[in-house]
């Protein structure tokens, strides 16, 4: 069944995407190309989610952490909601932003204060289940808890259940409630119920889950239940508030996220997309209904096309086909030719093949490109604010609606299109710069939106502007920048400096006034009878207040009675009028330039409807390029395709109609803001136009403009010299440039003197390039006009056939009156005559004749002439009275300049009309802006708002909070030992036992060094955890080659302990993960350690182990000390076979001569004083200990010589010595050995 | 008119710029050498437009009494157009060797 095609209509919006608290601020940035782009906010830090290695098997780690992240804007009152501030934590926070950005969409849309039918009103949101704070924080409250404590448990055994209990309640208490206050937070679809219940609405509510294209899904529903009228009006919403690293490390995984951080669709260095942040809220109601209730409407839903790629490549590939049939599907649902759309707001994941088959599915629905320009802009709000994932269909729709709504082409951002997509063979064009979307088709402006999401779903809205009976507004704002202009009247000075206090101490309350609404209230107070006048520009708060201060501290001074700062800020109480006079001036062609009046045009929407008008006349004639594009060419054409425009820029086809179109937008402010000149004056071809404005030419607008074409067309025409060129002089003596000029008058002309410093001459060939030179030589500056109609000298007769062929059709299109308003003729320098025929004859003839501006400008100011307002573009004619009147009494005042934003110098402008004394109604510039009197203070009519109690949002993953173990008493690794060594981490290994060992330091004399023994207490040893705690990083990488054999490494870690801890004992330090050992060739550990001043000294050291037992000694590299040596056995341990297979018959016989009964002990010693004196020499037994023979020995003494076999040890000089002993049930031997051996 | 009298050195130039500057500068009381680095540019910086660059350039040569100083070369491109902006740097530099000519 065809749905019935009612249009809908969207009446209220309002958003928080990543650097955009509200709507106003997602506008503001959008228009200043806002890269909201960043890193995850601070309560992220302690996630060691982000790993840049990280690979498509890594499933703990993103590559990627940069992304679109709202947190730091992210405030609520739950009070203003009715919600109990204790459900909050633990419930998912999208819940509570999209309430608040629901009801304040609701406010945007009026519905706030009006009634309308809630039984009739449903919330649908697009919201997707990624992974929310409020389950993940629910899943460490049912199990991640119990599985530390299991952990806990394992590591340390000792620890009674009182103890596990208290961490366990200790890390509940720090996760985030979870509560059966918390239970309807965690459930998706309450968020659009808890909307409904809030605001007593009875439409269906409900949650909708289609990925990427969930919002636009979502609309599509709201749109058929509007249709079908089932419903009356929705809050249509997506919801993705909450980026976790969850979903990084998903899109980690499947390779999508930017490597390089940055997000940049249909550009050629896109590297894929960024997640992030965000709720969007729209308010719809069928148009009808809207139109009738006198609804604010932002744009109008024509049609919607869903669908889903059906069996593709994969759940995870768009599909061409079943893009396209969105597509096809939404254009076909209201007949609307894809051809009248301008402005696509692509999905633009910045994925390649997204973006490529994004692409593809336009241009089969656009077909390709068959004009030189590109007609529809192409754009992804993406660039800016990242992928919102299930409310990115309404972070596009939003921009889109506004769009429309402002009349504006936003930017995308993007440094070089990607040349594989092949966007130049469409229709369309990546639109890299925002400009004013000027319109003059017979169809609306037309946009679509597109969003398509993973496992295959497509969605396309198509909007359209409305056109309104209304008057548009004076002037756009975009909440952010927008420059007002605050006025004060005072009668006195003082009176005057009170008012700017009183203003400053209003700014300095908690609760400050907006700027707007402080500007109109301002606006709605001066008197124009009181003459102390002040007004500063300023578009914010701090910028108000420092034109303030500015203005007190100026104002101490008795004798400053007014003064004007190039900040924006002017003081007048010596106004130039009422006693003067103000005059309009409207310049002719030569004032168009480049994106002239860009940020004006999007500024100010009359002023734009001048250039739609253009464009419709162009379009009607069938001329292209139009004259919009010609002003804001389309970024990425051709250079050959940019010079042309620029050339027609210059050209009588398109300039002077450009110039007229400014002159016309601005003159229609000057009739809004209640100005009334007193005189109009034209420059060159200016002078038709004020003679028009003037209700000379009883014409319309319409008919005037369609003149002006065919006039320009056929000029072009006109059999002019080909060889003329036109000079602008300016600088040197000017009587000596005049005199030279008239010493050749007959190959010269004067076309317009324009004042004292500027002169147009005329030439030919020849003739000019030597006035040049001579020019110059007379100090002249000389430069050539971009154009060479020879306007104003004999050379454009108005006997050539084209002009007076015009002049004769002037005559049948117009009936021509006296002006209503004085204007000037710059041909005459006075005010045009009393008498038709005459001005008929003037008007013809000034073509031919010298623009006289300067002498214009005298005789207008001997008139009584003091304000000189210029309503055209570029300001050139201001420079002409200022250098005319130099050093007299005057304003000259630009509405546009070249070297500043329009609105800015519309404001400037506008404040020093006012501080002069003109009469301006600046009331106006806040028509249908919504805004409030403020009430100024001591008035008694001030009401302080309800302060709010906002407060955060937890967002992102719970955090397991150590303190938890803060009552879990330190466990040392040697806790049975006073004198053992700090662990240095404060780490709970327990059962081990470490002791300094001082009876081989005693032995060993001759060595400074250190030893240290440790033994495991218990069964069982953790090694890994030990591992965890005492070996460094290479240590860990040595360790892991043992996981076979657990009793092998856990020897080998006792080793290491006491190692480190003998040296620790050298260092008095506890470091020790930072200790690694080192290893030489030959097996012989060492340590290589830092002495905090960049150098590095060694330390020897040894290691031995037997059972659970491990000793090791350590000594700093000292001079003649080659080596030292440890060697430890169990007293109990059986000698036999040391005997027999060990020692040499020779030793055998020398240690029963002499300890009898004893050689058992003594055996066992004199092997470990082998095993010493072998590590010692750093060669270890090799298998041979017989080659290490003891020929001598002092059992009561613990000493003992060893004699090396020389084919083992160039050290086997001399007999080494060695010390040994017992220490409990250890035997033991350590030795040095010396250079000097 | 405020006047100086010497041309000596980089700083002494400077000092014409400026006052060359207030003299076609609306608002331009404020102006001082500090205020004037090299890199500031007479159209971006200070606002002036093609027929201010004409009249300052007229200021400045009445200031600096050296005659004409074919300010032409520095203003106006090969091509015969009007240059777009000029730095105060260069402008100064552009006296200076200007001046040496003479």
């Amino acid at each position: 069944m065809k749905s019935p095609s009612t249009d809908i209509a969207i009446i209220g919006m309002d958003c928080i995407f990543p650097g955009a608290a509200t709507v106003s601020d997602y506008w503001a940035n959008i228009l200043s190309g806002f890269d909201a782009i960043g890193d995850p906010p601070p309560s992220w830090d302690p996630l060691p989610f982000y790993d840049p290695g990280a690979t498509p098997e890594t499933n703990d780690r993103t590559y990627c952490k940069r992304g679109g992240y709202i947190e730091p804007l992210v405030q609520f009152d739950p009070m203003e909601f009715g919600i109990m501030p204790g459900s909050i934590d633990g419930s998912d926070p999208e819940h509570f932003l999209a309430m608040q950005v629901a009801a304040r969409a609701l406010a945007d849309s009026g519905y706030d204060k009006r009634d309308f039918d809630r039984s009739k009103t449903s919330v649908i949101i697009g919201y997707g289940k990624l992974g929310t704070t409020g389950m993940a924080n629910a899943a460490y409250h049912t199990a991640v808890v119990d599985e530390i404590i299991k952990v806990t448990k394992f590591l340390r055994p000792n620890l009674k259940s009182a103890d596990l209990e208290t961490i366990k309640t200790g890390i509940k208490a720090r996760l985030f409630p979870f509560t059966a206050e918390t239970c309807p937070g965690l459930t998706g679809n309450i968020m659009s119920g808890r909307i409904a219940n809030r605001f007593n609405l009875q439409g269906p509510s409900f949650t909708v889950d289609a990925a990427c294209a969930s919002s636009l899904i979502a609309l599509d529903m709201a749109v058929t239940n509007l249709r079908m009228n089932k419903i009356d009006m929705a809050i249509v919403g997506g919801v993705h508030a909450n980026v976790l690293p969850g979903t990084l490390v998903m899109f980690s995984m499947l390779g999508a996220l930017a490597r390089s951080g940055k997000i940049r669709p249909f550009s050629a260095e896109a590297d894929g997309t960024l997640l992030s942040e965000g709720v969007g809220m729209a308010i719809v109601k069928r148009l009808e209904d809207a139109r009738k209730d006198g609804d604010r409407i932002y744009a109008t839903i024509r049609g919607i096309g869903a669908s889903s790629d059906g069996r593709g490549q994969g759940l995870l590939t768009p599909r061409l086909e079943g893009e396209a049939l969105a597509l096809s599907r939404a254009y076909e649902s209201c007949g609307i030719d894809p051809a009248s759309v301008g402005l696509f707001e692509a999905h633009g994941t910045a994925t390649k093949v997204g973006d490529a088959t994004e692409i593809l599915a336009l241009s089969g629905l656009l077909g390709p490109r068959k004009t030189e320009l590109p007609a529809c802009a192409l754009g992804s709000v993406k660039s800016m604010i990242g992928h919102t994932i299930p409310a990115s269909g309404m972070a596009g729709l939003i921009k889109t609606a506004l769009a429309l709504h402002k009349k504006i082409l936003p930017a995308t951002l993007c440094e070089q299109p990607n040349p594989e997509l092949g966007i130049e063979k469409t229709p369309l064009y990546l639109n890299t710069k925002t400009i004013p979307w000027i319109s003059g088709g017979k169809t609306p402006r037309r946009a679509g939106v597109s969003a398509f999401g993973f496992g295959g779903i497509n969605a396309h809205v198509i909007l359209e502007e409305e056109i309104t009976s209304e008057a548009n507004p004076i002037r756009h704002i975009t909440g952010s920048g927008d420059i007002e202009v605050f006025a004060i009247s005072a009668g006195s000075k003082n009176e005057l400096i009170d008012t700017c206090n009183s203003l400053l101490g209003l700014l300095r309350t908690a609760n400050p006034p907006g700027m707007g609404d402080l500007a109109f209230s301002l606006a709605a107070s001066v008197r124009f009878d009181e003459l102390w006048r002040l007004a500063i520009c300023a578009s914010d708060k701090d910028r108000l207040l420092a034109g303030l201060t500015t203005s007190l501290t100026k104002m101490q001074s008795p004798s400053c009675v007014s003064f004007s700062d190039r900040s924006g800020v002017y003081l007048q109480s010596r106004p130039l009028m009422p006693d003067g006079k103000l005059a309009l001036m409207f310049p002719g062609e030569g004032a168009q330039y480049a994106e002239m009046l860009r940020a004006t045009n999007m500024a100010f929407p009359k002023i734009r409807s001048s250039f739609d008008e253009i464009d419709r006349i162009y379009l009607e004639h069938g001329k292209t390029p139009l004259p919009s594009q010609v002003l804001y060419p389309p970024p990425g054409i051709s250079k050959s395709s940019a010079e042309e425009l620029q050339k027609l820029l210059w050209s009588n086809e398109y300039g002077l109609m450009l110039v007229q179109a400014a002159c016309e937008g601005f003159f229609s402010l000057v009739q809004d803001l209640e100005l009334a000149p007193d005189a109009l004056v034209g420059h060159s071809g200016g002078q038709n136009f004020a003679m028009w404005l003037a209700g000379c030419f009883t014409a319309d607008r319409d008919t005037f403009n369609r003149h002006l074409l065919r006039l320009n067309t056929e000029f072009i025409q006109a059999p002019v010299e080909e060889n003329a060129r036109l000079l602008v002089v300016g600088g040197g003596d000017p009587d000596e440039v005049m005199a030279y000029i008239k010493s050749i008058a007959d190959s010269l002309f004067i076309a317009m003197d324009n004042c004292p410093n500027q002169i147009i001459i005329c030439g030919i060939g020849a003739a000019i390039e030597r006035a040049m030179e001579d020019l110059g030589a007379l100090g002249a500056i000389c430069s050539a006009m971009p154009f060479q109609r020879p306007y104003h000298t004999p050379l454009y007769s108005w006997k050539s056939p084209a002009v007076g062929e015009y002049f004769n059709q002037l005559a049948e299109l117009f009936t021509m009156q006296l002006p209503q308003i004085p204007v000037y003729s710059s041909s005459s320098a006075e005010l045009y005559p009393s008498d038709l025929d005459e001005i008929k004859r003037m008007l013809e003839e000034q073509w031919e004749k010298p623009v006289r501006f300067r002498e214009t400008v005298e005789k207008m100011y001997d008139d009584g002439f003091r304000i000189f307002l210029e309503a055209g573009p570029r300001g050139n004619l201001c420079g002409f009275v200022n250098d005319t009147l130099s050093g007299r009494e005057f304003l000259a005042l630009e509405l546009d300049v070249m070297t500043q934003p329009g609105p800015l110098r519309i404001a400037q402008t506008i404040a020093q009309l006012f501080v002069n004394g003109v009469k301006i109604n600046m009331t106006r510039l806040h028509d249908g802006l919504d805004r409030r009197r403020v009430s100024m203070p001591g008035s008694g009519e001030t009401q302080a708002p309800r302060a709010k109690r906002t407060m955060s949002l937890k967002m992102g993953m719970p955090i397991i909070d150590t303190v938890a173990f803060k009552n879990v008493p330190p466990l040392h690794l040697a806790d049975s030992d006073r004198h053992a060594p700090e662990t240095g981490s404060g780490a709970v290994i327990s059962g081990i036992r470490r002791a300094v060992w001082n009876a081989p330091v005693r032995l060993l004399k001759s060595v400074s060094c250190c030893a240290a023994v440790c033994s495991a207490q218990t069964g069982t040893t953790n090694g890994e955890a030990l591992a965890a705690l005492i070996l460094g990083v290479s240590e860990k990488v040595k360790f892991s080659t043992f996981s076979s054999n657990p009793s092998r490494a856990n020897e080998w870690l006792f080793g290491r302990l006491a190692a480190k801890d003998a040296v620790n004992q050298l260092l008095k330090s506890s470091s020790l993960t930072s200790l690694e050992i080192l290893t030489e060739k030959s097996g012989r550990p060492y340590f290589m350690i830092s002495d905090g001043n960049g150098a590095q000294r060694r330390f020897l050291s040894s290691i031995a182990h037997c059972g659970k037992v491990a000793a090791a000694i350590a000594a700093p590299e000292q001079a003649g000390l080659l080596g030292i040596g440890v060697d430890v056995e169990l007293r109990d341990r059986s000698t036999t076979d040391l005997e027999e297979s060990g020692f040499k018959e020779t030793e055998r016989a020398l240690i029963r001569s002499f300890a009898g009964k004893e050689a058992g002990q003594l055996v066992l010693k004199l092997w470990c004083v082998k095993e010493a004196v072998a590590k010692a020499v750093g060669t270890g037994l090799l298998g041979n200990p017989r080659a290490f023979e003891i020929v001598s020995f002092d059992a009561s003494a613990g000493l003992a010589y060893v004699n090396i076999d020389q084919t083992l040890s160039a050290h086997a000089k001399r007999p080494v010595q060695a010390y040994m002993g017992f220490e409990g049930n250890l035997a033991y031997a350590v030795a040095a050995v010396h250079e000097r051996f | 008119m405020e006047k100086i009298d010497s041309i000596d050195t980089y700083d002494e130039i400077l000092t014409h710029i400026r006052l060359a500057l207030k003299d076609v500068i609306r608002g331009g009381a404020d102006l001082d050498n500090g205020s004037l680095k090299t890199g500031t540019r007479l159209g971006a910086d200070l606002g002036l437009k093609s027929l201010d660059f004409v009249r300052f350039a007229g200021s400045l040569q009445r200031r600096l009494k050296a005659g004409p100083l074919r300010f032409q070369q520095l203003f106006v491109n090969a091509d015969g157009s009007f240059s777009e902006d000029i730095s105060i740097g260069r402008l100064r530099e552009f006296c200076k060797e200007a001046l040496l000519k003479r």
